[in-house]
């Protein structure tokens, strides 16, 4: 395990950026993972329903085609569905969990987490041993926001964590994408004003405007000077 | 008589394609997400904000010979253009932190985030081309509301990113009303080159946006 700054992590931050950064990041993996492809949040209810797991995996599928890191929170419903896509399919994930490294939730998750740990990357933001508490996975909701370039909201109740991370998402300036299936539930209110605010709509019809959105991330920028 | 001039001149620093396949065409998009999240790349070993970069850039292009009209400068007041949708305190706001880095480099007297989004329009960027919003949308979209205490010499409505310049058009009737008898200019910090690939991303030009009532946008360059 290391322990980093989000600096050491990502990069210098604006100050945006720099308003929720947690003091400490705790890794473990292959950080190259962070150096090449965009980053995308894939991320939704714990009781997903069948639709919403078959969206997850089909999107994390997609991006792992085309070289982009899946980032989820290893949480059971949308978010295992992501991360276990997007390996099947011999892409990266990210896991940035709301536990220190040195415990897993939910317990049934313990061994996807280590595999993660071993073979992609694992974060967390709290220090080994720290009680696990429920303001942890807002917490760690803003920090997947900061560490992705993108978030898609697959499914969630008005009650959900992945509204705070859709949030941030926004106060960000990154792009929020939300799938077609969620705007027409009646059922449900934030989507509305998360449209309102900035927040797309994912469909077919949209697909590419999505890929579009998601920067190139190449290792070599960071060795050049700026191209203007 | 139509509220939108049939023609309004601005003036860009950077240009980018979206559609391009060239190298110099992919760094342009990466510069392009980087202004919109307002980056800080890593240069060298020396951390660089990339707007900070461009505003930079548009000081010497300021001065440059070859711009006989400077468009920014030390008496400008200027004004960020509000983002496409509604926004909530504390957000970043891609257009204002250009107004700041400009100021920084003394090409503008003051800011003055006058211009509200009062209802969300499609974003030009990812619309069809049917599904974009006029100027008619964004001048129903916003209001004024300013802080300014003293008329400025002249103001500058400053955009990140110009693609058929309907913003811009759509926000010079209120800016016109609110400021009257004001000389107005019109600042984008990238213009976007829809098909094909560029030859190089800082590319500073004035261009012109004509409409026919509000309508038949054309951009040039």
């Amino acid at each position: 395990m290391e322990t980093l700054s989000a600096e050491d992590l990502l990069g210098p931050l604006n100050e945006f950026e720099a308003k929720h950064v947690p003091t400490a990041l705790y890794v473990r993996g292959d950080k190259d993972i962070l150096k090449q492809g965009a980053r995308v949040s894939i991320v939704g209810s714990r009781k997903a329903t069948p639709f919403g797991l078959a969206r997850a995996r089909k999107l994390a599928a997609r991006l792992a085609e085309r070289r982009s890191v899946v980032v989820s929170g290893l949480a059971e419903g949308i978010d295992t569905a992501a991360h276990t896509s997007a390996m099947e399919y011999g892409g990266r994930t990210i896991a940035v969990i709301g536990t220190p490294l040195d415990q897993a939730y939910p317990k049934q998750n313990r061994e996807l987490q280590e595999r993660i740990a071993e073979e992609h990357l694992l974060i967390s933001q709290f220090a080994p041993g720290q009680p696990v508490q429920r303001q942890n996975f807002p917490m760690r909701n803003r920090t997947m926001a900061l560490i992705s370039d993108a978030t898609v909201i697959i499914e969630a109740s008005d009650s959900s964590g992945s509204l705070s991370q859709g949030w941030e998402a926004l106060r960000l300036g990154r792009a929020l994408f939300i799938t077609k299936a969620l705007t027409e539930n009646n059922a449900i209110s934030w989507t509305r004003e998360m449209l309102d605010h900035g927040a797309r709509v994912l469909s077919d019809e949209t697909f590419q405007d999505f890929l579009d959105c998601l920067p190139e991330r190449s290792e070599m920028e960071l060795d050049v000077a700026l191209p203007f | 008589m139509s509220r939108f001039p049939s023609e309004l001149p601005f003036f860009s620093l950077l240009q980018y394609a979206p559609r391009g396949t060239s190298e110099t065409s992919r760094q342009s998009r990466e510069v392009v997400h980087a202004i919109k999240t307002d980056s800080n790349w890593k240069v060298q070993g020396q951390t660089v904000n990339v707007i900070a970069h461009a505003a930079g850039r548009a000081a010497e292009a300021m001065t440059a010979a070859d711009i006989l009209v400077p468009c920014l400068g030390p008496n400008a007041l200027l004004i960020p253009m509000p983002r496409s949708s509604l926004q909530k305190p504390g957000a970043l706001w891609p257009s204002l932190v250009i107004c700041k880095a400009l100021m920084a480099e003394g090409l503008g007297a003051d800011i003055d985030p006058c211009l509200r989004r009062t209802v969300p329009v499609g974003k030009a960027a990812t619309a069809e081309p049917g599904g974009r919003p006029d100027p008619i949308d964004h001048d129903n979209s916003v209001v004024v509301k300013k802080a300014s205490l003293f008329a400025p010499e002249r103001i500058v409505i400053v955009d990140d990113v110009i693609t058929r310049g309907s913003s811009l058009l759509g926000v010079f009737p209120k800016i016109v009303e609110a400021f009257p008898g004001i000389p107005l200019n019109c600042f984008a910090l990238v213009r976007t080159i829809s098909e094909g690939d560029i030859d190089a991303i800082l590319a500073p030009v004035w261009g012109v946006i004509t409409s026919e009532n509000g309508r038949r946008l054309r951009r040039r360059p």
